[in-house]
């Protein structure tokens, strides 16, 4: 009998649940129609081994909307922001794409935080249409561009990231390194392009070694680099690996440099390694240390304020992934305040339109060949100096 | 020579990491049959309440007793609330089980610490030493200590004790064992009690080197499985030496062949061995005997 009872109740939730969807998928159809709401997809990694990536991303995507719409929208519009979250998966990336570009009828959809979910997100973006902002490091969500038409990315490139490396080398006058990258796709793609620019800068990569993110000791490849003659030791991962290897090298007595990479352009990876991250060096977006910034920089007012009002809301650091929110929503925003309100229209004021404008990650200047639009001098170095990242000067 | 010594000392490290959790899983699995895959969990909550109670200002002794006590508690509230209620299921549906209990654990670790890793200082001093050109962390020399001790305890409780033969018979034949007046359901209890003890002394003890975060469990569990099984289910010697092979294989196929292809390699060698041994190196012919 109680079976019976639990089985017609089941049966009813399934069924009102369904009813419900239905409802809500008309509503926002006829709502895009008559233009009364902007609806913005936005697809973060708030869980799952990327969720420090895609926290803070999450974050500045709401504190943006919030502020927008308590400002009574854009020309009386306001935006409706469907923030999903997909795991750090690549499968659930997929899934909510889909939600978002046939269920909500979403004119953008932005995300994700890793490489891995923003290429997967990518072939239904360029099937439906639909433009695309990534927040993922990897160059090959935009390349090669003729077939990313609908996908944009605002983070640095792993590319970017090397240059800085290497012009920091060259004038370091050191051309011997060993590298040690994270066995993820973060890793595997810096290691990547560290090979391909080596010549072009006339540096040699003596040992080339991996590990995987959670391994606790590195000393075995530490050391094979150490006998390998290298200069200096480019570690290319996220945390806890650098701050290990960092620990390694202090216990191995190494007295070569370690490079990192903009993965640990944070306080974390001060606070884990302590006294061995002192003179590691790394290249990062200016983010990472606000008050450092000169006042005639051209974004010093940009990314003061986005710094400000992120760390009122949420009390912690923003770091270089909410500036990667952050650009990637004020971009659309930048599209629907120019009367760009349908997907095309929005992907083409993206192409076309974006000149030298300023985020917090850099200076934007899209064109029909460059969906990331930024150059390397929007990185700059920096150093750890008494517990503290420290700009570098040039 | 100086290489040798450096990757032989490495893999003395990663590998006692792995023996140390892979310990945990002998006395769950010698009196119930359970293969608990929660048993990373508790090393990672080992690792994260030692970092809290540190933070919040106690001494570190203090705070490192106050864990162990603290995941216990966890331990014993996860068998008596979920896997006692789960009357006569057979350990297949328990091991389930168990991986759910994990997921929650991880789950609520992400929300109470954050997704950061955090940074647990040593024991005692830091400054590496030197052995004959390798260097080695005194946290290691712990870690290699604490399992020792392990081990001993271990050998000592089950062979010298009352509570030890009652382990044994619950683990041989339940219901002689309870015609003999054991209660296996408080056998079954104290398993998971001595575990989670087992786990929280393995976080405590990596956390220093590893910097743990609230998914640590998940790498060190599925590295502490394979140590038992490689070793032989149920026998702590196994699950020590199936971790230190482990590690050795570990550090000298990233030393001398290729970073790269390391889990390859060890994952390989790992079949290999089962393939001539099905139940491990030092397993029993019959699994199921049982015994520590």
């Amino acid at each position: 009998m109680m079976k019976k009872r639990f089985l017609l109740i089941f049966v009813l939730s399934v069924f009102l649940f369904i009813a419900a969807c239905s409802s809500k998928e008309e509503n926002s159809g006829q709502g895009n129609k008559k233009a009364s709401e902007y609806v913005i997809g936005a697809i973060y990694s708030k869980t799952g081994p990327n969720s420090p990536l895609g926290e803070p991303e999450w974050n500045a995507t709401q504190l943006i909307v919030d502020k927008i719409n308590a400002e009574g929208g854009i020309n009386g519009v306001p935006i409706r922001l469907i923030l999903a979250d997909d795991e750090s998966n690549q499968e659930k990336a997929t899934q909510e794409m889909n939600r978002l570009v046939h269920d909500e009828q979403a004119l953008v959809v932005l995300g994700s935080s890793g490489s891995g979910e923003s290429l997967a997100m990518k072939g239904i973006a360029m099937q439906n249409q639909v433009p695309m902002i990534s927040a993922g490091a990897s160059v090959h969500i935009i390349d090669p561009v003729q077939e990313s038409k609908w996908v944009f990315k605002t983070p640095h490139s792993d590319v970017h990231a090397v240059q800085r490396i290497y012009e920091y080398l060259n004038k370091q006058g050191i051309n011997r390194i060993g590298t040690l990258t994270d066995s993820n796709s973060f890793g595997t793609s810096g290691l990547e392009q560290l090979e391909k620019l080596a010549s072009k800068y006339d540096i040699e990569i003596t040992e080339k070694e991996s590990y995987n993110t959670q391994d606790p000791d590195m000393s075995a490849q530490l050391t094979r680099i150490k006998s390998s003659g290298a200069q200096a030791v480019v570690v290319w991962g996220t945390n806890p690996g650098p701050a290990v290897i960092a620990s390694n090298m202090k216990k191995l007595n190494m007295a070569i440099p370690m490079i990192g990479s903009h993965g640990i352009a944070n306080q974390n990876f001060i606070n884990l390694a302590k006294d061995a991250a002192e003179g590691v060096v790394i290249p990062t977006g200016k983010l990472l240390f606000p008050e450092q910034i000169p006042k005639d920089d051209a974004q010093y007012e940009v990314i003061t304020s986005f710094h400000k009002a992120y760390v009122e809301k949420y009390g912690n650091e923003p770091t270089n992934f909410g500036a990667y929110g952050h650009d990637n929503i004020m971009l659309v925003i930048e599209a629907l305040r120019s009367g760009a309100t349908d997907r095309e229209s929005i992907r083409d004021f993206l192409e076309n339109k974006v000149k030298n404008w300023v985020g917090a990650t850099g200076m934007f200047t899209f064109s029909p060949d460059d969906h990331n639009g930024l150059t390397s001098d929007s990185m700059v170095m920096a150093v750890v100096k008494d517990g503290k990242w420290t700009l570098l000067e040039n | 020579m100086e290489n040798f010594l450096q990757f032989f000392v490495t893999g003395a490290t990663i590998g006692s990491i792995y023996a140390i959790v892979a310990l945990g899983f002998v006395t769950i699995y010698s009196v119930t049959k359970v293969i608990n895959l929660a048993q990373g969990e508790f090393v990672m909550l080992g690792g994260m309440i030692m970092f809290t109670l540190v933070s919040r200002g106690l001494p570190y002794w203090v705070a490192f007793f106050f864990t162990i006590a603290i995941v216990m508690v966890i331990g014993w509230g996860m068998e008596v609330t979920i896997l006692s209620k789960a009357k006569g299921a057979d350990p297949l549906s328990l091991i389930i089980l168990t991986i759910g209990i994990s997921i929650f654990i991880r789950g609520m670790a992400g929300i109470i610490w954050g997704k950061n890793p955090v940074r647990i200082e040593p024991f005692t001093a830091n400054e590496s030493i030197n052995v004959g050109g390798a260097a080695i962390t005194p946290q290691s020399i712990w870690i290699i200590i604490i399992m020792l001790a392990v081990v001993l305890a271990l050998y000592l409780l089950m062979n010298k004790t009352l509570v030890g033969k009652a382990f044994q018979a619950c683990s041989v034949n339940p219901i002689a064992a309870r015609l003999m007046g054991i209660n296996p359901r408080k056998m079954s209890s104290f398993s998971f009690v001595l575990s989670a003890i087992l786990g929280a002394l393995a976080g405590l003890a990596v956390a220093p080197i590893m910097f743990p975060a609230y998914d640590m469990g998940i790498m060190l569990g599925i590295k502490g499985f394979s140590a038992i099984i490689l070793g032989g289910l149920g026998s702590a010697p196994g699950a020590v030496l199936g971790g230190l092979v482990i590690g050795f294989l570990e550090s000298f196929s990233s030393g001398y062949i290729s970073s790269g292809l390391k889990d390859a390699i060890v994952f390989t060698c790992i079949l290999v061995i089962l393939l001539i041994r099905p139940s491990g190196i030092l397993g029993e012919k019959s699994v199921g005997k049982g015994g520590l």
